[in-house]
């Protein structure tokens, strides 16, 4: 990912800096996200619907050996929900229901597993309403 | 990485044109297709840290198969053209390489018609 994906003008900036600068803007995202589950929300039924539809769309199409999907609600944060697959060898076959199941995610993350898997996280960010 | 996902295509195609022939054709508008998909592969390819990339073509389906190797993939907009090529290819598919790597599939259809 590219720091200007934030619209951060890095340039003079030793990549120290640029760790530091990058590090303060995850904990401060953290702390932000820790105010917000100290307060009063509600899920959202539409976003919480969102996460649903995109675990039963993945959970139809996503073929291979072993292969797994789950999802989390209010998790890590209360904000947050995220729908998972994992496998060794994962396969789409219905790339039409993965391209519309994975738009309605805010981000997708695919990684290496020290079991050799591969996992797919699509992460829901703002699934809550605050109350006050 | 030094070259860019179109040179690499084109000469698999061109080699595979050879082998198809002369039941076979290219179809040149389907072939520039697949260069508007190594310009989006070229972005993966340049944001996720590319490590490595291979093509091939099946020689039953004649499907094309574009492989990319990167540390991870992280897609955080939306409207990403990746999902768009998601959106193009027949199938796709994700696994480990040997070096603990993820391993990216797009499986475009065939590119070539009776002659």
């Amino acid at each position: 990912m590219a720091y200007n994906d934030f619209g951060i003008d890095t340039e003079g900036m030793t990549p120290e800096e640029i760790h530091e600068m990058m590090d303060s803007i995850v904990l401060s995202m953290a702390e932000q996200a820790d105010e917000e589950d100290k307060g009063n929300a509600i899920n959202n039924p539409k976003k919480i619907k969102m996460v649903l539809e995109t675990y039963k769309a993945l959970s139809k199409i996503a073929k291979g050996k072993g292969v797994k999907v789950g999802f989390r609600i209010n998790e890590p944060y209360r904000s947050m929900a995220s729908v998972s697959v994992v496998g060794k060898d994962i396969v789409f076959s219905d790339t039409e229901t993965f391209y519309a199941a994975a738009r309605l995610a805010s981000n997708l993350d695919i990684y290496p597993k020290t079991d050799g898997t591969i996992k797919m996280d699509f992460t829901f960010h703002d699934i809550t309403l605050m109350l006050d | 990485m030094d070259f860019k996902c179109f040179d690499v295509v084109s000469s698999v195609v061109e080699e595979a044109n050879e082998r198809f022939a002369p039941l076979w054709k290219m179809d040149e508008e389907k072939y520039d297709i697949l260069e508007n998909y190594c310009e989006v592969i070229d972005k993966l390819i340049e944001d996720s840290d590319g490590i490595s990339f291979d093509v091939e073509v099946d020689e039953i389906k004649m499907t094309i198969a574009v492989e990319i190797e990167t540390a991870d993939v992280v897609i955080t907009d939306r409207k990403s053209p990746v999902y768009e090529l998601f959106k193009r290819a027949i199938s796709a598919g994700f696994r480990q390489s040997e070096e603990g790597n993820v391993i990216t599939k797009f499986v475009f259809p065939s590119i070539w018609e009776k002659a």
